[in-house]
């Protein structure tokens, strides 16, 4: 893994190259503050579990004294802390988030694709674990009375025995086959030795052995869980999870101490099994696809370090882009991106600015021109020499802007985490209700309290309050949601993208490169004597040899018509206005109309069409021959073919379209224009694109379109960012929907799969708490057996597996089987946490 | 600037006539390259002073395909 030590030298992909200074002593980085008096750190944060912990993190660290703001992102994990730091420091809140339970980490380090893997292919073997538990406990309390009876456990038996050879798949046919029928063998013999030998008590302690090593042993990460929510007072998932296997241990285990007549003590246990085993599939499931999202993004990435080629002495040499300093001379070589900041020494060329300032036209760049890091070098080669590195450099300050971007955008609470904050302490307390219950009623009406009837209808509602099905509600409906959207050539990355779009109201689009194609074209041709073809080879035959910025794309569009250029005998380039060329011995002049002027060539007619054409927002070059004008070619940036469509149909669906581009007003208001678009904002800096999202934001859920450098910030602060694939690796790692192929068309489809998926996640969100809604009145009468836990827990849990993949259940299949298996090309790959 | 057609044997995608594309593409020298990969047919606009044509049929043919070089019609 040779990239593994170079990955942060990098400087757009990594984000995390701001805190390459020598902090390595804390866990945090500094960041400069908005306001004086006052510090601001960012931190990263590892243990956090789920959506309500951000919650937590901003009340703890809010209370304080000193502390004026607190961001958190659960997506990335980190937190963004502004303090006065006479009243407060940076250690103490640092020891407030570690006392509550959370664990900083050094944001550096960083994780291979191999270690993913090997960490899923570990999750999935704790799950296998679980489910031989399961099976066992199924068969020690089995009790095969009528066609219920049967048909029930003999279901969950099936399936889970499938999923078993699901997940050995990957490691070889034999293998799973070995595995799930082991699994299934183990479990059949001790149901025969239970019908055959009488093993009653054997039984009893049999399955407390299991629920004891699955609850402590293979699930004890998720006891430790448990317990850090508590301590924040956080009553999620794991909690509510913990809540139901310890009152299934106390349960069973009142059954062991005092062995009251007919006391379910075997499945009190054998219901802890079960929930810790579905716990534990549904926490693997999430893993999977948060993995798979994240190493999707990562593939479309240049990993690749930055080098820049300095030049010492007689010498070049290529280093890191880290260890250039101010004032060292850079050469760039035609095509290359531009890795510094700088001004041009000598050389002259074309230089497209697009993804960094949003002009589509390439600018000519000659000596004491100023060139910025991320443009990319057009035919000539340059020597730039480095006015700013590091956090001063154009690159790094657009990657501290994601940053305060990402802390600033706005957190969502997870659905499933929402309804947990309701449902957790409604199940403690019909718990408590119908312990009380049974204690007072019958005290009152005979003067003797039922203790015995009071805890077990108290454990009863408990264990019935798990929602099993819960922890796959999310994670299922999203296999299904991105695995649809990846047909269309859409990439779901997290879940903004699907709890999030569905609701986005206004949708700001960059120009360049996300409306227009982001390159100048040959538009129009206006050939006075010669044809067009004609006008266009000799144009081209000037051009060919230039580094005049236009001259590509008149190039380009003489070889898509075929047109071979004549020969060109010898030429001159005049920087900054045109070319001088010999071609079959008359002299041709390409350049802008002035330069023809400036030469004493009259353009008589063409005068007022070079007017229209550039009041059109075209770029025009004038041809002449031997002193006389040939005609006009006008260069302009396309629009993309389905733009306007694109526009219009999210207008239809309720969404505002609102322009925001780097250029100048003219040009954004022109194709505002053509596409319908009122809300124009031209001439905006990088830094403030974000500014405009986050006032935006004031009036609801914005969604940001982008692809350039200068899009990041406020892709990331949008409450959808989405990317087109071809953009930079750091609107990329912005985002949070990328567009794969450039079709603005998409933008609806996203929007349709995000609304599609999230009423699935409500479905199976309200599948999942239906079946236990039913169960806790029922286990508060203290009526029923734990055993009904286990038949709503496997409804619920086939209810929703039907539900999320109803006509496409291959989709789930090869989210289990990729376990394990490196994809092409990841090999290399580096992942940044 | 001069226009070549080479007639290229044993591509089977246009994932082939892609990699024929960005490879004649990066030979300094060639303009531009249009590859087709029904036809066979690579269309190379090229500056015979930077570069040979036998180069590019060299080019193409360290790819493992053949190639023939036929002026444009």
């Amino acid at each position: 893994m040779l990239d593994l030590e170079r990955a942060p030298g990098r400087t757009v992909g990594a984000m995390n190259t701001l805190t390459q200074a020598n902090d390595a002593i804390h866990p945090w980085a500094e960041e400069p503050s908005s306001r004086p008096n006052r510090r601001k750190i960012r931190a990263h944060i590892g243990g956090l579990h789920c959506s309500l912990c951000i919650g937590t993190i901003e009340k703890a660290l809010g209370r304080i004294q000193g502390v004026d703001k607190v961001a958190v992102s659960l997506t990335h994990e980190q937190a963004l802390v502004e303090f006065d730091p006479q009243l407060v420091q940076p250690e103490s809140l640092v020891q407030t988030l570690r006392d509550i339970g959370y664990t900083l980490y050094d944001p550096r380090k960083l994780r291979s694709f191999e270690d993913e893997e090997r960490e899923l292919v570990r999750e999935g073997h704790r799950f296998v674990i679980a489910v031989g538990a399961s099976l066992a406990a199924i068969a020690l309390i089995l009790n095969p009375i009528g066609i219920w009876g049967e048909m029930l456990p003999a279901l969950v038996f099936a399936s889970l025995v499938a999923m078993v050879y699901l997940v050995l798949r990957p490691s070889g046919i034999l293998a799973a086959l070995a595995g799930a029928g082991g699994l299934a063998a183990v479990a059949v013999f001790l149901f025969y030795l239970r019908q055959t030998a009488r093993m009653d008590a054997a039984t009893a302690w049999i399955t407390a052995g299991l629920a004891v090593f699955l609850v402590f042993g293979v699930g004890r990460h998720i006891v430790y869980m448990a317990v850090q929510a508590l301590r924040r007072g956080i009553l999620n998932q794991h909690v509510l999870l913990e809540v139901g296997a310890f009152a299934g241990l106390v349960g069973g285990s009142i059954g062991l101490a005092l062995r009251p007549a007919g006391y379910p003590t075997a499945p009190f246990f054998a219901v802890s099994v079960m929930i810790a085993t579905y716990h534990i599939f549904s926490e693997w499931l999430s893993l999977i696809v948060k993995t798979r999202s994240s190493q999707a993004v990562k593939r479309l990435l240049n990993l690749q370090p930055d080098l820049a080629r300095v030049v010492r002495g007689d010498r070049e040499v290529e280093i890191d882009i880290g260890e250039v300093k101010v004032g060292d001379l850079v050469r760039i070589r035609p095509g290359e991106r531009v890795p510094v900041d700088g001004t041009v020494e000598s050389g002259h060329s074309g230089v497209d600015q697009s993804l960094v300032t949003g002009e589509p036209v390439p600018v000519e760049k000659r000596e004491g021109d100023v060139i910025v890091g991320g443009s990319m070098n057009g035919t000539g080669t340059l020597l730039v020499r480095v006015s700013a590195v590091g956090e001063e450099s154009f690159l790094q300050r657009v990657v501290r802007q994601v940053e305060d971007a990402r802390a600033l955008k706005p957190g969502i609470l997870h659905l499933v985490d929402r309804v947990l904050r309701v449902y957790t302490p409604v199940v403690l307390l019909i718990s408590a209700l119908a312990f009380a219950g049974w204690m007072l009623g019958p005290y009152l009406a005979t003067g003797h309290a039922e203790l015995g009837r009071a805890v077990f209808a108290a454990l009863s509602v408990l264990v019935m309050g798990y929602p099993c099905a819960v922890g796959i509600s999310a994670p299922l409906s999203i296999v299904r949601g991105a695995g649809e959207a990846a047909d269309l050539g859409i990439l779901m990355r997290t879940g903004e993208a699907f709890q999030t779009y569905r609701l986005v109201n206004q949708i700001v689009l960059d120009k360049t490169g996300t409306l227009t194609e982001g390159k100048p074209t040959v538009r129009e041709i206006e050939a006075l004597t010669l044809t067009e073809n004609e006008l266009l080879a000799l144009a081209s035959a000037a051009e060919s040899s230039s580094e005049h910025p236009l001259g590509d794309a008149i190039v380009q569009a003489a070889f898509a018509r075929h047109v071979v250029p004549p020969e060109v005998q010898s030429f001159e380039a005049i920087p900054g206005k045109g070319v001088i060329a010999r071609s079959e011995g008359r002299e041709i002049l390409v350049g802008g109309p002035h330069f023809l002027r400036e030469r004493g060539i009259g353009m008589g007619t063409l005068d007022a069409r070079v007017a229209a054409l550039e009041e059109e927002g075209r770029t025009v070059i004038a041809v002449a021959r031997e002193g006389e004008a040939l005609g006009l070619i006008a260069l302009g940036d396309a629009l993309r073919p389905d733009a306007a469509d694109a526009v219009a149909a999210l207008r239809r669906a309720g969404v505002a379209p609102i322009l925001v581009t780097g250029d100048n007003l003219r040009a954004a208001r022109r194709i505002a224009g053509r596409i319908g678009i009122e809300d124009v904002h031209a001439q905006v800096l990088p830094g403030a694109k974000a500014d405009i999202v986050r006032s935006l934001q004031k009036g609801g859920k914005v969604a940001m379109v982008g692809d350039g450098i200068n899009d990041a910030p406020a892709l990331m602060q949008a409450d959808v960012g989405i990317a087109m694939g071809s953009g930079t690796d750091i609107a990329l790692e912005s985002a949070d929907i990328i567009l794969l192929r450039s079709q603005l068309t998409l933008l609806l489809r996203a929007c349709e799969i995000s609304s599609r998926s999230y009423r699935k996640m409500v479905q199976n969100v309200a599948l999942a708490f239906c079946f236990n809604g039913i169960g806790i009145p029922l286990a508060a009468t203290g009526l029923i057996y734990p055993v009904w836990a286990m038949v709503a827990m496997a409804v619920s849990v086939t209810a929703i597996f039907i539900n999320s993949l109803w006509g496409n259940p291959s989709l789930f299949i090869n989210a289990i089987s990729s376990v394990g298996c490196v994809p092409d090309g990841a090999g290399a790959g580096t992942s940044v946490r | 600037m001069r226009s070549v057609v080479l007639q290229i044997r044993g591509m089977h995608c246009d994932g082939c006539a892609n990699s024929v594309k960005a490879l004649l593409e990066r030979e300094p020298g060639v303009k531009s390259a249009a590859v087709a990969f029904e036809s066979g047919a690579a269309r190379v606009l090229f500056d015979p002073l930077k570069i040979e044509e036998k180069r590019l049929l060299e080019v193409v043919e360290q790819l493992g395909y053949t190639a023939v070089a036929r002026r444009p019609a």
